[in-house]
Parts: structure tokens; C-alpha cells; sequence
């Protein structure tokens, strides 16, 4: 059986017997932690100072520190986007060290998971979660920010090189390249990917820069001026030329199948938006001729490229809004709710709740360079971050004096539904190791069935009635909270036999808390309560000449997309394709591009209903109290305490 | 709620068998439910196929993804050389052509008002998408609701099981600040109908009981512990998910419902069973349905590509038209159709035709449109609006005013914005009947 457990019969002793007899072994990801010291930035108390002030001046009572418990669920899900583990919890309550608190954040900040989830959100925000482009490499963008994330590699540093990024978006060769440009490995540069994403539209990577690095809503300007509002259309106009003389080439023709090699160039002109390349470059016409400014009017250099005359005065420290941009957002992230909101809306117009506070956060992390982590240690360790979730009708949450309930991103959901079932072994066996792609597909259906766009967040304040039936009655939440070998369930049901124990490990496994008193005896009553076992038919043909009778027509099927002539529409066997050895016959029929794009999109909708598929087939247990605990798992799943940082 | 509810033919019964949706439906009905909502008064439309005098407007947008032409459409420049292979066919309005690859809507012409003058400025999709869904222009992380979304927020009078908003095909745009429960529901593929509306495998009604119970323990110790309102929404949401899987209204999305003939007019494909939906939707009274028929971004192969799709469009847009007037849902349904822009026409060295957003059509029909007309119009080439230019916020405005909302009327977001149902447009008068 897979993950048998060999220290202990049970999930919770073996956690006990860690937490008193062993070393502390991290079980973050297989990492050993080592003492990282732990820093408490000055910073920190004047935080506090102007935090407590402004609770004392609006009589508010703040909400009681957060429980350890409490604070470990929630450090672990902002900073790495996983729960943390029953051991987790375990030897972190056994910590006798006085700064637990910060020496977890500082191991937190080292790990692997932090990067791979802040690399996420990023690149959410800079490129959207579902595109779909032959121009743009994404894994290799996404791998930049991780790469970036893990470095601790300054916002500033960041920020200018996704917005002057020259050279290569590729390592990949497409099928069916005649030659590899020369400079190709030298002028490698995935950052060049955030510029493809949205040169199309300049426009759209004029808002997108202003937005996300300024916190400035210039978009606004586009096409009328508005008398509230600072920047005026030629405001608009002026900083979207800064982004007129960079265009890209490709070495590759469009005959080509995979990724095209994109080489993104400053260049002394603009592209040409005649003819053909009207298509891509039309969009830059009505700004090639404006003279080029900053927000603050000023024109930029003309001996430097454009844009790093624009990143310069972006990331300088001068500039009245980058650091407040970021802070803004990471405090809005972290604390359910920004010093500004919206929270890329910092016109002059719009204040700050506590603009003393923000100045000095501002000022602080301007001070440290702009230093990603040291941002994170600063408000993690703020006495807002460490308050109870709890508002009361005295304080309601306000000026940050409780802890918010959050909403969980899709990504993270997925992460924890997959963590708590210990699903992610079995989706890679249903999927032979192609859990990746089913992870974009799980993404895409969970977006998709949400009605939410691909840029805007998504989260668990946005459960519908359509996300509600699907956590439910879904074969994902459904499937994995079964008793089925492979899945957390039936190894905790075979190897822990006290009911007691069973109870305390499902709740470690998921709300990351011990049951209280009333719960356990809740649980008990309802695991021991009389009830019949339930099993319905399968609609699927179970029986042994059915199966026969399928694999038989299936092998005619991939036969026949193998044997079909050179000339066959690519379509047809396309829509023909049901399983994956079908799928593999249909790869070897790709001719060009257009190809090569149908069969992506197929596949990967193959991909995401083929595991659901599976996953609706698996059989409850077999005993009353196999399928008690089904459920009981199940309402764990499904409830707002497992489905929200708190 | 109460888990003593759940109504199912399958209670109490280990062998129960198959619990499909369909025998829950059926069992519900016999049941003698006590829901809260007396959704039978809706019911009676479906079954009965009458309708009574309905106290609202309601919409089905058949949104063209991707632009269409509107040259080898609606505005048609046959003997040019803009206007490319197709010739134009007489409609039920006299003097006015549209494509000769779309004879049977020709047959309905006279429900609909062709607006030829159509103009915007967004040549990109994802910008064009989101114009021509919320009648603004993109603005960062501030997000409009769309045309669906206002409609079932206006629509406060509908006590209805089923969303107000759905969306066949595609994901539409979302609510924006207007909040979730304006989100569209939206149906991928309308061959399966509504998702995750049946029990899952081994699992029937008193299961499903358990696990409400078991949910509503978890619910009411977090509610204690933090005190937040947010966890009773989620309820509340729970809830009408709980309702809907139950509620006998579900089989609006059940085209198994329909004969045979009925499915083949419509035509056997997403867009036709889309359309078919809808229909079933409006009949049982949601307010918006949004169907998506996709591919119009023909860049390449302009025409093969295009006379695809009208053999797609032609069947259903006109059946549905016909049917709608047939069971007298036409005068409170207003049909629009449109995508993001239009296209060139110049027709480009790859046979294609490129984004165009200057000049281009749309069509209204029903819902109190004065139909019959073709309004405004091109030049000889279908480059320029010469003849009563409509902007998109006086085609909001015009929208928002025959579906009987206020245009002018504000809603304040979350930030204390207030954002108007359209854009500071004015309603075309001569297009409402």
C-alpha cells in the first residue's frame, strides 16, 4: 500500500511520538529546517504603535490573539499555499522557543512551497490564468518567477526586468524549424514572455504596467477624460509610446508546430502596421507618433531605450507610487483588505485608511531595497496578522482590529483538496504522471464553471450555486474524500482503529486543529449512529463481455486514426480521439500550427474530464462506518472553516 | 434547512438502483415536495406550453465569439470586391439583403431590427469581448457587471429555483461588483445539461441527508467561533444548490425533453441544442441566456469558414425566433445578436479577414423592438458608418431601455462608485417599438 505508515499505527501518534522523541524534522516538502534565525524587524513596533492608536481613537476592542493553531494554518497558507502537515502542527505546538512564531515565518520563507506560490500569483496577475499562444513559453515565465521568488530577488529587480526584458521567450525548437538563430541560447530570456502576453494590445500592457507595478488606474484615461480623475487621455497616450519602439520578431514560420522563438527587441522605430502586420502590431499606430512621458509629464530620455527610461523612473525611489503599489497589495493580500482599496487604485483622490501607517510601511520597504521577504516578515509579524479571526459586533473587523476570513484562490483550493485526500498520487496514476496538465484543466474547468474571468481573482467569496453543486456532488470532492486504496481514507481507517483517533486525525488532516470536547462527541454519536450501506449501480458497463466489447471498438478506433490517409481532416481524427492511446495516434497526425493548436485544446479537455470520469466510477466503503467517515470527510471538504484562510 | 426535506423517490430504499437525476425529478413530483419556493406556478408554462402575461422582459444574446463579418452577414456588398464570393438574398423586409447563406432567418427578418452602423473602437478581443458584454472599456481589476448580470440583479421580482443568468456554451463575462449570486451558471456542453445536479455514486437521499447534517454541524461551530456573516451566505448558497438539485425546474435543461423533430430543427449541434436551451430556460422564466456560437475570428479562410458557421446559425437563430413567437414568449424576449467587432473589408492575402471595430452589425428582434427595419448603414464597401452611427452606450442604453431598466440608474460599488446600467448613452428611439 502506498505511504504506509512505519513509526506508528496511527497518524497522530506517529505525530505525538515525533513531536516528544525525535529531532523536529520539517515536514515541509521533505525539508529539514534548520534554526533559521529569526529577525524581528524594528519596523514592526512602530506597526503596532500606529495599529493600537488607531483602535484606542475608534474605541474598538480588537479581537483576542489567534490560537498557535490558528496562526501555523494561516502563516502556512499565505506564504506557501498548503496546510500545514498533522506533523507540522505537532512539533510546532511542542516548540517551547519563545519566537516560534518568527522562526516559522523565516523557515516558511525558505521553502519551496513559498516560491512555487508567490511565483503563482504573480504569474496569475502578469498573464492571466487560461491563455492559450504558440508565442509565449509559460512554463519558462513561470519558472523565471520561481526562479526570481526563490533568489529573494528584489521587487525593483523583478519589476524592471519583466518591463525591459530583450532577447529569446524560448529554449524550446518548434517541430519543423528550418534553423536556430544564432544568439539564441546568449539572448535567452523568459521575462520576454510578459511583453508577448500583451504587445498585441498596447493599450492592454500600458493598464496592465500601471495597474500591477504603480497601483494606477490610467486605463481609465483611455478614451475619455474624467474632471475627478488626475491623468487625462494624452496622459495616457504619452506613457503608452513608451512602449511603441519594442516589437518582436520570430525566426520561425507559422508552418512550424509548438512554440514560436519570439525575440524581443528596443529598436529605433516602430513596427510597420500595414498589410499582414496590422493584425499584430496595429494596436501601436495611434501612440508611435505621441511624444513619450512619465505619469509625472515628464518626456523620457531619448539616448535610452524607452523602456528602460520607463523602468527607471518606475523603480526609482522618487517615484510616489511603486513601493506604495506593492505594500499596498501585499497588506490588502495578507490582511483581507488594502490600506487603499481598490487595491491598485492609489490616485490622489482616493486616501488611505491609516496614511500614516502606509507611509511608513512605504518608507521601510524603500529602506530595505525593496525587499520581498522582508515585507512578508514585517506584516506577518504585525499585531494585525496575529489577532483571532473573530470579529464581534463591537469591532467588525474594522481598521484590521480581527483577522479576516479569506477566500481561497482556485489554485490553493485545488492544492489543499489534493493535500488533505492525499490525491495527488492517484491523479498522477490515473493521468501516467501528467498531473500538470490536469492541474490546467481542473484550473480551466473550475474557472470556467465559475463564470469568472481569466484575469480577475477567484476565490471562495465567489462560491456559486454552480461551485457549490460542484464541491458536493463533483467526482473531485467526492471521489477522493472515499475509503479507496491510494487515498488518505482508507490508509487512515486501516491503520488507526480508535474512533477517537480517526476523529482528531481528520481534523488535523484538514481544518489544521484539534476537535473541541463537543465535536469529538458530536463525531462519535454520528460515526456509531445505525445506518445502511449505500451502493447504487454503475451506469458504466461493468460486466466482463462489455469490457471486452469496449476495449475491442477502442482498439479500432486508434487503429483507425493510425491508418488514416495523409490527406484526412486533422479534425476528424481529432473528434474521433477518445482515450489516450487514441490521443497519441492523433499526435502523430499533426501537420502544422493550426494542428498542433486543436490538438492542445483537445487533449487538454480530454484531461480534465477523463480523471473526473474515473474518479465518478470509485465505490463507497463497504461497511456503515467506512461510509459514516465518508461523510463526515466530505462535510469537512465542503465547509467554510476548511475552505477559507482564517 | 432541514435534511428531513430532501425529497427523492429513492429515500428509504438500499436498493435503490440508478438515482439519475431524471428519476429524482420525477420522484420529487410525486412526492409532494415542501420546498419554500412554489415553483409548480413556473412549472405549469413548461408542461403546459402556455404562457401567462409575464411581469418582466427576458433576454437571449446569441453572442458571435471571435467578431463576425458583417459584410458576409447582415450588411452584404455583393459586386464588390470587398464584399467577396456570397450573394444576397431578399429578406421579409422589403429592400434589405442579408447573406444568401442565411435563407431561413431571411424568413424571419420582419421580428428583427438589423442594425448596420454599428461602431466602437476595440479591435482586440478580450477588450472587445468585455465592451460588448458591459457596455464599458476594460479598467484594471475594476470589473462591470455584464448585460446579464444587470438584468438579474434589476430582477428582483423573479422567485426562481433556476439562476437568472446562464450562459450556454461559453463562460460569458462574470457579475463584477453586482456579487455571486449574479454570476452566470454557465453550461459547457448543453448535451450533459446542468452539472452535478445528481447524486454521486453510491449515494441517495438519505445519505445526501447525512451529509447535509454533517455540513451543517461544521457550519454552525465556525459561525459560533468566528461570528461572520460570510459563513451564512455560504450557507445560503448551499442551500439553493440544495434546492436546484431537487427543484423539477432543472429539466429546463434536459433537451432529452424535447421530440426529436423539435432537436433536429434547431439543429444537432452545440449552438442548436444552445439555442434550444434557451428557449426551455425563458419558457421556465430565467430572465437572461446568453448562447455562445464560437469561431468567427477568420483570419484565415474567410469564407469556407464563414458558410460553416451560418449553416450553424441559420437553422437555429431562425427556429428560434419562430418558436419563441409560436408559444407567444417573442414580445417579452428580446434576441440580440452580435460579437465584439466586425472585419475588414479588405480581404487579406491569406483569404481572410481581419478585426474591424469601425463599422459593423448587430440585430435586435422581439421584445418590443420595432422589427422590420434595417437601421443605419455603410458605405459601399462596409469600411464606414454613414448613416446613424450606433455607439456602443447608446446600444446599451437602447438594450437596458427595452428590457425595462432604467439606463441612467445608478448602483454604487463596493468603493462607492456608481456605475450606470450603460455609459452615458442615450436609448435609439426609433428602435423601440
Amino acid at each position: 500500500m502506498l505511504g504506509l505508515l512505519t513509526h506508528s499505527k496511527s497518524a497522530t501518534r506517529l505525530a505525538r511520538s515525533r513531536c516528544l522523541g525525535l529531532a523536529i524534522v520539517s515536514c515541509l516538502g521533505g525539508m529539514i529546517s534548520i534554526s533559521l534565525a529569526a529577525e524581528v524587524p524594528s519596523v514592526v513596533a512602530e506597526i503596532d504603535q500606529h495599529l493600537r492608536e488607531a483602535w484606542q481613537n475608534a474605541e474598538l476592542e480588537p479581537a483576542p490573539p489567534a490560537s498557535e493553531e490558528a496562526f501555523l494554518r494561516r502563516i502556512h497558507l499565505d506564504l506557501t499555499g498548503k496546510l500545514p502537515t498533522p506533523e507540522a502542527i505537532c512539533s510546532f505546538q511542542q516548540d517551547p522557543s519563545s519566537d516560534k512564531r518568527a522562526e516559522k515565518i523565516e523557515e516558511l520563507l525558505a521553502s519551496e512551497a513559498y516560491a512555487e506560490h508567490w511565483a503563482g500569483y504573480w504569474n496569475t496577475q502578469l498573464m492571466g490564468r487560461l491563455f492559450r499562444s504558440a508565442i509565449i513559453d509559460k512554463d519558462a515565465f513561470r519558472d523565471w518567477l520561481q526562479e526570481s521568488f526563490a533568489e529573494n530577488r528584489s521587487w525593483e529587480e523583478i519589476t524592471t526586468e519583466l518591463l525591459t526584458a530583450e532577447g529569446w521567450n524560448t529554449l524550446r525548437t518548434p517541430q519543423g524549424a528550418r534553423r536556430d538563430p544564432d544568439d539564441w541560447e546568449a539572448r535567452y530570456n523568459p521575462a520576454t514572455n510578459f511583453f508577448l502576453r500583451h504587445f498585441q494590445s498596447i493599450p492592454e500592457l500600458t493598464g496592465k504596467t500601471s495597474e500591477l507595478f504603480l497601483g494606477v488606474r490610467i486605463q481609465c484615461a483611455q478614451c475619455h477624460d474624467h474632471p475627478s480623475e488626475s491623468w487625462k487621455q494624452a496622459d495616457f497616450n504619452a506613457f503608452a509610446a513608451n512602449f511603441t519602439k519594442t516589437w518582436p520578431n520570430s525566426i520561425d514560420g507559422i508552418y512550424v508546430t509548438g512554440l514560436l522563438r519570439m525575440d524581443t527587441k528596443d529598436r529605433w522605430f516602430s513596427p510597420p502596421t500595414t498589410g499582414r502586420l496590422e493584425q499584430l502590431f496595429g494596436s501601436y499606430a495611434e501612440y508611435a507618433s505621441v511624444d513619450p512621458r512619465t505619469l509625472d509629464g515628464k518626456s523620457v530620455s531619448k539616448w535610452q531605450s524607452r523602456r528602460v527610461s520607463l523602468a527607471d523612473w518606475i523603480t526609482s525611489k522618487n517615484n510616489p507610487y511603486f513601493a506604495k503599489a506593492y505594500v499596498n497589495r501585499m497588506w490588502g493580500l495578507l490582511l483581507g483588505r488594502g490600506l487603499v482599496e481598490p487595491i491598485d487604485d492609489l490616485r490622489p483622490g482616493n486616501p488611505a485608511e491609516m496614511p500614516e501607517l502606509f507611509e511608513r510601511l512605504a518608507e521601510d520597504f524603500k529602506d530595505h531595497d525593496h525587499d520581498v521577504r522582508h515585507l512578508f516578515r514585517v506584516i506577518c509579524q504585525s499585531e494585525a496578522y496575529q489577532l483571532a479571526c473573530a470579529e464581534t459586533s463591537q469591532n467588525e473587523g474594522n481598521l484590521w482590529s480581527a483577522y479576516p476570513l479569506k477566500p481561497l484562490d482556485v489554485e490553493v483550493s485545488l492544492n489543499i483538496v489534493l493535500q488533505a485526500t492525499e490525491g495527488s498520487g492517484l491523479l498522477d496514476r490515473i493521468t501516467q504522471g501528467k498531473s500538470d496538465l490536469i492541474r490546467t484543466a481542473v484550473l480551466r474547468q473550475t474557472v470556467v464553471a465559475l463564470g469568472t474571468d481569466e484575469m480577475a481573482e477567484v476565490g471562495g467569496e465567489s462560491l456559486t450555486i454552480a461551485g457549490a453543486l460542484t464541491a458536493m456532488n463533483g467526482p473531485l470532492v467526492s471521489g477522493l474524500t472515499r475509503k479507496t486504496e491510494g487515498l488518505y481514507l482508507d490508509r487512515l481507517l486501516e491503520e488507526v482503529t480508535s474512533d477517537r483517533e480517526r476523529i482528531e486525525a481528520l481534523y488535523l488532516q484538514t481544518l489544521s486543529r484539534e476537535p473541541t470536547a463537543s465535536e469529538m462527541s458530536h463525531w462519535l454519536q454520528f460515526i456509531h449512529a445505525p445506518r445502511q450501506v449505500v451502493k447504487t449501480k454503475s451506469e458504466e458497463p461493468t460486466g466482463f463481455w462489455a469490457r471486452i466489447q469496449t476495449a475491442r471498438s477502442r482498439m479500432s478506433v486508434s487503429a483507425g486514426i493510425r491508418n488514416a490517409p495523409d490527406d484526412a481532416d486533422f479534425k476528424q481524427l481529432i473528434d474521433m480521439a477518445e482515450t489516450a492511446a487514441d490521443f497519441r495516434e492523433v499526435a502523430g497526425k499533426m501537420k502544422n500550427n493550426a494542428d498542433a493548436g486543436l490538438y492542445v485544446t483537445a487533449l487538454e479537455d480530454f484531461a480534465a474530464k477523463e480523471p473526473f470520469r474515473i474518479l465518478a466510477t470509485y465505490s463507497s466503503g463497504d461497511t456503515p462506518e467506512a461510509q459514516a467517515y465518508e461523510d463526515l470527510f466530505w462535510a469537512l471538504l465542503n465547509s467554510s472553516e476548511f475552505n477559507h484562510n482564517h | 434547512m432541514s435534511a428531513t426535506q430532501q425529497p427523492s423517490s429513492c429515500q428509504g430504499s438500499h436498493f435503490a438502483g440508478i438515482c439519475s437525476r431524471r428519476q429524482l425529478l420525477q420522484g420529487g413530483l410525486g412526492a409532494g415536495l415542501s420546498l419554500s419556493i412554489p415553483f409548480w406556478q413556473q412549472r405549469s408554462r413548461l408542461q403546459a406550453g402556455v404562457s401567462p402575461s409575464r411581469p418582466y422582459k427576458q433576454c437571449i444574446l446569441l453572442w458571435m465569439n471571435g467578431g463576425p463579418s458583417h459584410l458576409d452577414t447582415f450588411d452584404p456588398k455583393p459586386g464588390t470586391r470587398e464584399g467577396g464570393p456570397f450573394r444576397s438574398i431578399k429578406t421579409r423586409i422589403p429592400g434589405v439583403e442579408i447573406s444568401e447563406h442565411l435563407p431561413r432567418v431571411a424568413e424571419q427578418a420582419h421580428q428583427m431590427a438589423i442594425l448596420r452602423s454599428m461602431t466602437s473602437k476595440e479591435g482586440n478581443h478580450d477588450r472587445g469581448q468585455y465592451l460588448m458584454h458591459t457596455g464599458y472599456i476594460p479598467a484594471g481589476s475594476f470589473r462591470h457587471p455584464s448585460l446579464g448580470a444587470w438584468v438579474s440583479h434589476e430582477r428582483t421580482d423573479v422567485a426562481l429555483d433556476l439562476p437568472h443568468f446562464v450562459s450556454i456554451n461559453g463562460p460569458s463575462i462574470g457579475a463584477g461588483f453586482l456579487g455571486v449570486e449574479h454570476q452566470p451558471y454557465t453550461v459547457l456542453d448543453p448535451k450533459n445539461g446542468m452539472n452535478n445536479v445528481a447524486y454521486p455514486k453510491d449515494l441517495n437521499a438519505s445519505r445526501f441527508s447525512r451529509r447535509q447534517e454533517a455540513f451543517a454541524f461544521l457550519q454552525g461551530q465556525f459561525q459560533q467561533q468566528t461570528q461572520l456573516p460570510a459563513v451564512a451566505s455560504q450557507n445560503k448558497v448551499y442551500q439553493q444548490a440544495t434546492s436546484l438539485m431537487h427543484s423539477p425546474l432543472v429539466s429546463a435543461f434536459d433537451l432529452e425533453e424535447e421530440t426529436s423533430q423539435m432537436r433536429a430543427k434547431y439543429g444537432e449541434h452545440d449552438f442548436g441544442r444552445g439555442c434550444l436551451m434557451a428557449r426551455r430556460l425563458i419558457e421556465s422564466g430565467v430572465p437572461f441566456v446568453e448562447v455562445m456560437l464560437d469561431g468567427w475570428d477568420t483570419h484565415y479562410d474567410n469564407f469556407a469558414a464563414i458558410e460553416h458557421l451560418l449553416g450553424l446559425l441559420d437553422p437555429a437563430m431562425s427556429t428560434l425566433l419562430e418558436d419563441l413567437d409560436q408559444r407567444d414568449l417573442l414580445d417579452d424576449t428580446l434576441v440580440i445578436w452580435m460579437g465584439e467587432f466586425g472585419r475588414t473589408p479588405r480581404i487579406s492575402a491569406n483569404d481572410g479577414r481581419d478585426h474591424y471595430p469601425a463599422a459593423w452589425s448587430a440585430v435586435l428582434a422581439g421584445g418590443g423592438v420595432r422589427a422590420g427595419q434595417a437601421y443605419g448603414a455603410t458605405d459601399e464597401i462596409g469600411a464606414k458608418v454613414v448613416r446613424d452611427a450606433v455607439t456602443v452606450p447608446n446600444f446599451f442604453a437602447t438594450v437596458a431601455t427595452l428590457l425595462g431598466m432604467d439606463p441612467d440608474k445608478e448602483v454604487y460599488s463596493p468603493q462607492g462608485r456608481p456605475i450606470r446600467i450603460s455609459d452615458s448613452g442615450t436609448p435609439i428611439h426609433s428602435l423601440i417599438a
